[in-house]
C-alpha cells in the first residue's frame, strides 16, 4: 500500500507537469514569434491612426511579414498561369439565370449568359449595347423600348442567338417568378408597380385565374421581328430604371430551343403553367448553362467549386466600351471556390493557390502584414510593403447598406415580450412608442456614428444619410441627417407628449426596450450596444436590452411586425433610387409595411414614389427622390447607419481590376472575368 | 446465429422508421415561417414571398402529409434535395462519406496499433513507471474535448510551424484530381491518389489528413488503452493464465498465447463502437479542420435547419450504427465461447 | 457510442455494484482520501467551486444587473494580448478573457448540474418503471431507448437546440434541453438493470410476501438500492456535459457571442486559426480551464472506480 501511494504521488507529479507542459508548448510556440504578428501592427497602433489599417500598417507590416508566418513572401508563386481562382464564401442556389437571386450565383451566370446591354466598364449609369447592336429607341411616352439584335452571335451550344430567343427569355422568366426569386424586377414594368408576382397578380388579379391568357399577355409585353432582327418592349408606363433593370442576370438571354431540349418550355402557352414557380432543382437550368458569354459552364461540384472553361469563339471583335477587351478571354478557366471556413481561404491565398480571396471585415488586420500594394478607391495605388505580396483595392462603396427600424406600432397579439410592460413605466414601452416623433430624433440623435465606423468597419464605412446611398441617382452628399448628439436627444426625449399612468412624463419614468438583431451578426449587434451606451449616459432610466434571435425567429417576428427596435441591412437589386426607397418608403416596401407609419404620410410617400419612377427626367428624378429624403429625415423614420466600404484581394500578378458595384459581389467586389489577366 | 442475425435486422427498419418519427415530430416544433427560412436568407423583397415559399415547399400541409410524402419518396430509394448539399441527399452522401470513412480509416490505424500495444504494456508492467505515464496520458486525453485539442494542433502545426493546413487538398492538387485524366474511384483521396500514381497527391492528401486524423486518435487513445489495461489485467488474473503460468510456460508465452488473445474482445467492441460514433466524431473535428466530410455536411445541414437533409443523415448514420453493433455481436460470438447468440 | 466525442456521450462505466448497504461508505472513503489522485481531483473541484461562489469578487460585473455579459474593451475585431488591464488579454470583439473564464465556471456548474439532475431523473425515472413494471410498459420504453440511441448523439443535440431556439427565444436554454433529451437512455438502461437485480433479493421478496405495495417497495426497498450507482456515476458525467455544450456552444448553438461560456470563448478562435500563433491566448485560457475542470472531475471519477470496483480493490 505504501509503495502504490508513493508511486500514485509520482505519477499525480507527471500527471501536473503534463499538463503545465502543454500550456508552456503552447505559449512558448508563441513566443518564438514576436508578438507584432498580423494584428499585433494594426491594434496597437495609436489611435490618431483613425483610419486604422492602412496607416497602421505602414510601419507594422515589415515586422508581422518577417515574423515567419508564411515560408516568405518572395516564395509565393502563381502555379496555375492559366487558370483564375477565386476563394469566396457563398453556394450558387441556381445556374439558372431568371430563378438566380443570390450573389454566389448570379457572378457565374454574369460570366456565361448575356444581357441586352451592359455597363460602361466601371460606369453605374451608362450602358453599352451587348447583345442588342445599338441602344434602344425609346418612344416619345417612355412606354416603348425597341431593341436591334446583333447578328452573328451563337450561344456555346453553336446555335444563333435570334431576336426569338431574347423574347422567349424575357416571357420565360416572368412566368416562370419562383416565389421569392427576382421576376418581380422584371414584372413590374409590365404589369404595374403593385404587382409581386406572377400567379398572384398577373394570373390571378388580372386575367381571371386564367393562365394561358395571363402567358399570353406575358407574350404581348414583349414582342420579337424575326425579318427585322428588333425585340420590342410596351412598359404599362413610363419606368425610370428600365435600363438598370436590363442589366441583371435575371435579364439574361438564354437560347429557346437549347431550353426545350432541357425539357423546359417550349414557349407554348398551354404548356406554360407547369414550368411556373419550380423549386430550385426541379428547373430544368438549375446544373445547366448555355449562354453567349466569354465563358462556358463545365461542371459545379456542389459545396466545392463551379468551374469554367473559355469559349475561344467568343463573339466581341470590337470592344464594348473604350479600351475594353475583345476576342477570346485572356484566361483560359475560371474556378469559383466555395470556401466558408476563414482559415481554410487565408491559407491558400497566402500558398498563391487562389488569384482572389474574400476577407471579411473582421479579417482585414490578419492579411494587412501581406500587403503590398494597396489602392485606395479612386486613387493611384501605393506600395505600402516591399516585403508583401498581396494587392488590396480598399473603400470602394457598396451597394448595401443598414439602418436600425422602429416600429411605430408594434403588434401584441397574444402578449409580446419585445416591449417588455407595454406600458410607459420604466418596465416597457406602450406599442406607439415609435409613433412620436421626438422619440424616433431622440434616438437618431443618440446614435454614435464615428465609434461605429471606426470600431466595427475600421474606418471603412460612410454614414448612410438617408435611404439613399452614396453612388445611386439622387444621392446628395449634403443631405440633412442626424448625428450624435445628447444634448438635443435629451430635448427631444423631454419634448414627448407620452405620460405613464400615473402622469409622470417620459423623462421621469425611463422606458425598456428590447433591440433585437439575428444571431451572428456581430456588426448589428454592436449598433445596439453603442445605442444602448449612449442611451443610458443621457438617462439611466433608458434601458435598451440586446436580444438576438435565430434568422428564422428573428424573420418571423419582423414579418409579423413583433419587434420594436431591430437592425436589418438591404442590398440592392438594381442600381436605382427606386430599389432603395421603395423597401424603406413605400407602403409595400419589405421594412415599411412592418412599421407603420401614419397614414397620412404614407400616402404622400406612396404618391411621391410612384411618380419619381415614373419619371424618366434625371433632374426630375433627382429633386423627387431629394423631397422623399427630406421627408424621411423630417420624421426621423429609421435611423440609417451605414453603407458599408468593400475591399478587393487579389495576387500581384493578377490584372485589369475595375469597380463596378453593380456586378454580383462575391468575394468583395464583383468581378468580370473577361477583363482580368494574369501575368507580373 | 442466424436467427439472431435476421430478428436484428428486422427490428432495424422499426427503430428507424421510429427514428424519423421522432425526428419529425421535432421539426413539429418550428412553424412553416422559421422551416422556410432554409429557402429565405435575407429579407423578402415582396409581401408575399415568404408565404409563397411555405406553399412551394408545402410547409404548410399537415405533418402527416408532410411526413407520407417523405416516406413515399423514401419507399422510391429517394431521400429527397438536401438544399445545404445543393444536390440530393444520397449523392451528397454518397460524395460526403468517404472523406468521413477515410478520416476514420486513417485514424483507426493508430488507434488500434498504439492502443493495443501500450495498454498490453502497461498491464504487463502493472503499477511500474510505464503504466503510470499511459494512464497520466489517458487521463489527460480524456479531458481534453476534441475541439480544444484540434485548435491546440492548429495553433501548433499549421498557425506556427506550418506543416499541416486545414481542408482536404490543396488547391493544386484540387484542380489535378478535378482533371480528366484523373479518375476518381473511392473518394477517399489517399488511396485514390495511389491507384492513380500520383505520390505528389498523395503526400497532400495525407498532410491534410494528419492532423484530424490524430485528433482523433489522441481524444481515442485514452479510451482504448483504458479497456485493453483493464481488460488485460483481467485476463492475468484468471485462472487459467495461472495455470498456465503453473505449467511452468514462460511469462511472455503466457502473455502473447493466452493472455493477449482473450484481452482482445473487448478491443472488438470498441473497433465496432468506434465506427458506430464515426459520425458523431466527425462533426467536431471535420468542423474544426474544416475537412468536407459528412459531419461537417451535416451540422451545416442542422444549423440551417435543412430538415430534409438531417433526416437523410441521420437514418444513414442510424443505420451505421444498428449494423455495427450487429457485427460487434456476431464477432463476439465467434471470439468468446462463452457467448451464445440465440 | 461515442468513442472518437468520448467525452459527449454519458458512459457509465461502473460495474452493476450492489454492495451490501453498510459499512460501504466509509471504506470507499477511506480509500479515496488515501489515493493523492482523486485528492487532486478534488482540489480541482473545489478550487473551481469557490471560483463559481466568488466570481463577483474576483472579477466584478460591468453589468450587475446582467452578469454574464462579457464587458468589452471597445469594439474592434483583432484580439489583443494579456496586459495589465486585461491579464489574459481579449479575445475578439474584445471580450475580456478572464472575465468570461471565472464567470464561464459558474455556466459550467449550472449546465453541469442542471443536465445532470434531470437526466438521472428522466433517466432514473423511466427505467425503475421500465424494470419494476416491466411487460409492454418495458417493452415500449425499451424500443423508445433504442431509437434515441440510434440517434448519434451530437447530431440529435445540435438539431434539436435549432429547432427549440427560435420556439424559446433562448438559445442557451434551448442547448441545455436538447442535451438532456439525448442524455438519459444510459441511465435509464444503467437502473434498470439494478432494479431487475435488486427486485429478486430476498429482501423485497419479502417486502413482497408481507403485502406492502408496490410503490413502496419500489420506493423503500428497490431504488434506494440502485440508485446510488446511478447518483455515483452522474455526479462523475458533470464534466462530461459541461464538454457537451462547450461543444454546442463552440458551434455557436450554445451560449451567445459575449456570453462567459467557455465553449463560446472558445469559439471565436475559429476565425483566427491561421494566426494563432501570435493569438495562443484565445485557444490556451479558456481551452485550460475547460480541461483543468474535465479533468479535476475525471481524476475523481477514476478514483472512484478504483475504490469501488471490488476486484481491483482486492488486488492491491
Amino acid at each position: 500500500m505504501l509503495r502504490s501511494s508513493k508511486l500514485k504521488q509520482g505519477y499525480l507529479i507527471i500527471s501536473l507537469l503534463v499538463i503545465l507542459s502543454m500550456v508552456l508548448s503552447a505559449c512558448g510556440g508563441s513566443d518564438a514569434t514576436p508578438t507584432t504578428g498580423a494584428t499585433g501592427g494594426a491594434t496597437d497602433a495609436t489611435p490618431t491612426t483613425a483610419t486604422g489599417t492602412t496607416g497602421g500598417n505602414a510601419t507594422a507590416a515589415p515586422t508581422g511579414a518577417t515574423s515567419g508566418q508564411t515560408g516568405g513572401a518572395g516564395s509565393v508563386k502563381d502555379n496555375h498561369p492559366n487558370t483564375i481562382v477565386e476563394a469566396s464564401a457563398g453556394e450558387p442556389e441556381s445556374l439558372d439565370p431568371a430563378w438566380a437571386y443570390d450573389t454566389a450565383s448570379s457572378e457565374i451566370i454574369m460570366q456565361v449568359y448575356e444581357n441586352l446591354l451592359f455597363m460602361n466598364k466601371e460606369k453605374t449609369d451608362q450602358f453599352v449595347p451587348m447583345l442588342a447592336e445599338k441602344m434602344p429607341d425609346i418612344s416619345s411616352d417612355g412606354k416603348t423600348y425597341t431593341f436591334t439584335i446583333r447578328k452573328g452571335i451563337k450561344f456555346h451550344d453553336g446555335k444563333d442567338l435570334t431576336p426569338e430567343d431574347v423574347a422567349y427569355s424575357f416571357w420565360r422568366g416572368m412566368i416562370q417568378d419562383r416565389s421569392g426569386g427576382p421576376q418581380w424586377i422584371m414584372l413590374q414594368p409590365f404589369f404595374g408597380l403593385d404587382v409581386q408576382g406572377f400567379k398572384s397578380d398577373v394570373v390571378a388579379k388580372q386575367n381571371s385565374n386564367n393562365f394561358a391568357q395571363a402567358c399570353e399577355a406575358v407574350k404581348k409585353t414583349v414582342t420579337f421581328d424575326n425579318g427585322a432582327n428588333t425585340v420590342t418592349m410596351h412598359l404599362k408606363a413610363p419606368y425610370g430604371p428600365m435600363l438598370q433593370i436590363l442589366v441583371g442576370t435575371w435579364a439574361s438571354i438564354v437560347s429557346k430551343p437549347w431550353v426545350t431540349a432541357q425539357k423546359g418550355w417550349d414557349g407554348n402557352c398551354s404548356t406554360a403553367e407547369k414550368f411556373t414557380d419550380p423549386k430550385a432543382e426541379q428547373d430544368e437550368l438549375f446544373k445547366n448553362m448555355n449562354g453567349t458569354g466569354p465563358y462556358k459552364f463545365e461542371r459545379w461540384a456542389p459545396g466545392e467549386e463551379v468551374d469554367l472553361a473559355r469559349n475561344d469563339s467568343y463573339w466581341v471583335k470590337d470592344a464594348l466600351w473604350q479600351g475594353g477587351p475583345t476576342g477570346p478571354a485572356k484566361i483560359e478557366r475560371v474556378v469559383i471556390k466555395n470556401v466558408k471556413e476563414w482559415g481554410t481561404r487565408f491559407a491558400a491565398l497566402k500558398a498563391g493557390d487562389v488569384d482572389i480571396a474574400q476577407v471579411d471585415q473582421q479579417y482585414v488586420t490578419q492579411v494587412d502584414p501581406f500587403i503590398k500594394e494597396t489602392c485606395e478607391y479612386q486613387k493611384d495605388c501605393t506600395t505600402t510593403n516591399a516585403n508583401g505580396f498581396l494587392r488590396v483595392y480598399t473603400k470602394m462603396p457598396s451597394v448595401s447598406a443598414g439602418a436600425i427600424y422602429f416600429n411605430q406600432a408594434v403588434n401584441t397579439t397574444g402578449g409580446n415580450n419585445r416591449i417588455g410592460s407595454g406600458k410607459l413605466d420604466g418596465n416597457g414601452i406602450p406599442p406607439d412608442f415609435f409613433a412620436d416623433v421626438h422619440i424616433r430624433k431622440a434616438f437618431n440623435y443618440a446614435f454614435d456614428w464615428d465609434t461605429f465606423i471606426k470600431d466595427i468597419f475600421n474606418g471603412e464605412a460612410e454614414q448612410a444619410l438617408g435611404p439613399v446611398i452614396n453612388g445611386v441617382l439622387g444621392y446628395d452628399p449634403k443631405q440633412a441627417h442626424y448625428s450624435l448628439d445628447p444634448a438635443k436627444a435629451a430635448d427631444e426625449f423631454k419634448a414627448s407628449a407620452l405620460k405613464s399612468a400615473d402622469g409622470k412624463s417620459l423623462w421621469d419614468t425611463g422606458f425598456t426596450i428590447q433591440y433585437v438583431y439575428n444571431e451572428g451578426n456581430d456588426q448589428r449587434k454592436t449598433g445596439g450596444e453603442i445605442l444602448k451606451d449612449s442611451l443610458s449616459k443621457i438617462n439611466p432610466k433608458f434601458k435598451i436590452d440586446i436580444q438576438t434571435e435565430p434568422w428564422p425567429a428573428f424573420l418571423k417576428e419582423q414579418t409579423d411586425s413583433r419587434l420594436a427596435l431591430f437592425y436589418l441591412g438591404w442590398q440592392e437589386d438594381f442600381h436605382d433610387p427606386h430599389d432603395w426607397v421603395f423597401p424603406y418608403l413605400s407602403s409595400g416596401g419589405t421594412y415599411a409595411q412592418a412599421q407603420h407609419f401614419p397614414k397620412e404620410l404614407q400616402g404622400q410617400l406612396d404618391t411621391l414614389i410612384t411618380q419619381a419612377v415614373q419619371e424618366t427626367d434625371k433632374t426630375k428624378r433627382v429633386q423627387l427622390y431629394g423631397q422623399l429624403q427630406n421627408m424621411t429625415y423630417e420624421n426621423a423614420l429609421d435611423l440609417f447607419t451605414t453603407q458599408s466600404q468593400v475591399r478587393q484581394y487579389e495576387q500581384m500578378w493578377v490584372n485589369g481590376f475595375y469597380y463596378n458595384p453593380i456586378y454580383p459581389p462575391s468575394s468583395g467586389a464583383g468581378l468580370y472575368f473577361y477583363a482580368l489577366s494574369k501575368g507580373q | 446465429m442466424t436467427s439472431f442475425i435476421i430478428r436484428r435486422l428486422l427490428v432495424m427498419p422499426v427503430t428507424l422508421l421510429g427514428l424519423s418519427l421522432l425526428i419529425f415530430s421535432m421539426l413539429q416544433l418550428l412553424d412553416p415561417v422559421q422551416r422556410a427560412s432554409l429557402y429565405i436568407s435575407s429579407p423578402p423583397k415582396t409581401a408575399d414571398a415568404l408565404q409563397a415559399v411555405i406553399h412551394t415547399y408545402g410547409l404548410d400541409k399537415p405533418v402527416w402529409e408532410q411526413y407520407a410524402n417523405w416516406l413515399g419518396n423514401l419507399a422510391k430509394g429517394d431521400l429527397g434535395w438536401s438544399k445545404t448539399g445543393q444536390q440530393p441527399v444520397l449523392s451528397a452522401i454518397g460524395n460526403y462519406f468517404p472523406a468521413t470513412l477515410e478520416l476514420a480509416l486513417w485514424s483507426f490505424i493508430p488507434i488500434i496499433t498504439v492502443g493495443v500495444w501500450l495498454g498490453v504494456k502497461a498491464a504487463v508492467n502493472h503499477d511500474r513507471p510505464l503504466d503510470q505515464v499511459t494512464r497520466i496520458f489517458s487521463i489527460v486525453g480524456y479531458a481534453i474535448p476534441t475541439f480544444v485539442f484540434g485548435l491546440l494542433m492548429l495553433m501548433i502545426f499549421y498557425a506556427t510551424l506550418q506543416w499541416f493546413p486545414p481542408g482536404r487538398l490543396s488547391d493544386w492538387a484540387n484542380r489535378v484530381v478535378y482533371s480528366p485524366g484523373y479518375h476518381t474511384i473511392t473518394g477517399m483521396n489517399t488511396i485514390d491518389a495511389l491507384l492513380n500514381l500520383r505520390l505528389d497527391i498523395f503526400w497532400d492528401a495525407v498532410l491534410h489528413i494528419l492532423m484530424p486524423a490524430l485528433t482523433i486518435a489522441y481524444v481515442n487513445w485514452a479510451l482504448i488503452l483504458r479497456v485493453v489495461r483493464s481488460s488485460m489485467l483481467d485476463v492475468l488474473r484468471a485462472e487459467y493464465t495461472t495455470v498456465a503460468r503453473a505449467k511452468g510456460l514462460k511469462e511472455s508465452a503466457v502473455i502473447n498465447r493466452h493472455a493477449r488473445p482473450n484481452a482482445m474482445i473487448p478491443v472488438v467492441t470498441i473497433g465496432g463502437l468506434f465506427f458506430a460514433g464515426l459520425l458523431n466524431g466527425a462533426v467536431i473535428s471535420e468542423t474544426v479542420f474544416n475537412f468536407h466530410g459528412v459531419g461537417w455536411w451535416a451540422t451545416n445541414a442542422a444549423t440551417n435547419l435543412d430538415a430534409v437533409s438531417v433526416l437523410g443523415v441521420t437514418l444513414f448514420s442510424g443505420a451505421l450504427l444498428i449494423l455495427a453493433n450487429l457485427v460487434v455481436d456476431i464477432l463476439y460470438g465467434f471470439l468468446d465461447p462463452r457467448i451464445r447468440l440465440a | 457510442m461515442a468513442t472518437t466525442t468520448k467525452a459527449l456521450q454519458p458512459q457509465p462505466q461502473l460495474p452493476t455494484i450492489a454492495l451490501p448497504k453498510a459499512r460501504r461508505l466509509p471504506a470507499w472513503l477511506r480509500a479515496l482520501l488515501r489515493n493523492p489522485l482523486s485528492v487532486t481531483g478534488a482540489i480541482i473541484v473545489i478550487a473551481f467551486i469557490l471560483l463559481a461562489l466568488l466570481a463577483p469578487v474576483i472579477a466584478p460585473p460591468k453589468y450587475p444587473e446582467d452578469p454574464y455579459q462579457i464587458p468589452r474593451a471597445g469594439f474592434s475585431a483583432a484580439p489583443k494580448p494579456p496586459s495589465a488591464a486585461h491579464i489574459l488579454g481579449t479575445t475578439e470583439g474584445q471580450y475580456d478573457i478572464f472575465y468570461g473564464i471565472v464567470w464561464g465556471t459558474r455556466t459550467a456548474f449550472k449546465v453541469g448540474l442542471i443536465i445532470t439532475g434531470l437526466t438521472v431523473l428522466i433517466g432514473g425515472t423511466l427505467g425503475a418503471v421500465s424494470a419494476y413494471v416491466g411487460g409492454w410498459v418495458d417493452e415500449v420504453i425499451q424500443r423508445f431507448v433504442e431509437i434515441v440511441l440510434a440517434f448519434p448523439y451530437l447530431m440529435a443535440a445540435i438539431t434539436l437546440q435549432v429547432v427549440l431556439a427560435p420556439r424559446l427565444h433562448d438559445s442557451f436554454l434551448a442547448a441545455m434541453i436538447a442535451l438532456t433529451a439525448f442524455s438519459w437512455p444510459g441511465y435509464s438502461r444503467l437502473i434498470r438493470g439494478d432494479v431487475l437485480s435488486v427486485k429478486e433479493r430476498d429482501y423485497v421478496l419479502a417486502a413482497k410476501v408481507i403485502g406492502a405495495p408496490a410503490w413502496r417497495i419500489l420506493m423503500r426497498h428497490i431504488l434506494p438500492n440502485s440508485i446510488y450507482t446511478l447518483l455515483v456515476v452522474a455526479s462523475l458525467d458533470i464534466g462530461t456535459y459541461v464538454l457537451a455544450f462547450a461543444a454546442l456552444s463552440f458551434l455557436g448553438l450554445g451560449a451567445q457571442p459575449g456570453y462567459a461560456d467557455w465553449g463560446q470563448l472558445l469559439s471565436f478562435a475559429r476565425n483566427w486559426i491561421p494566426v494563432l500563433s501570435t493569438h495562443w491566448y484565445i485557444v490556451v485560457f479558456p481551452g485550460f480551464a475547460i480541461v483543468l475542470f474535465v479533468l479535476g472531475w475525471n481524476l475523481m471519477g477514476d478514483a472512484f472506480r478504483d475504490a469501488l470496483d471490488p476486484k481491483l480493490r482486492g488486488n492491491k
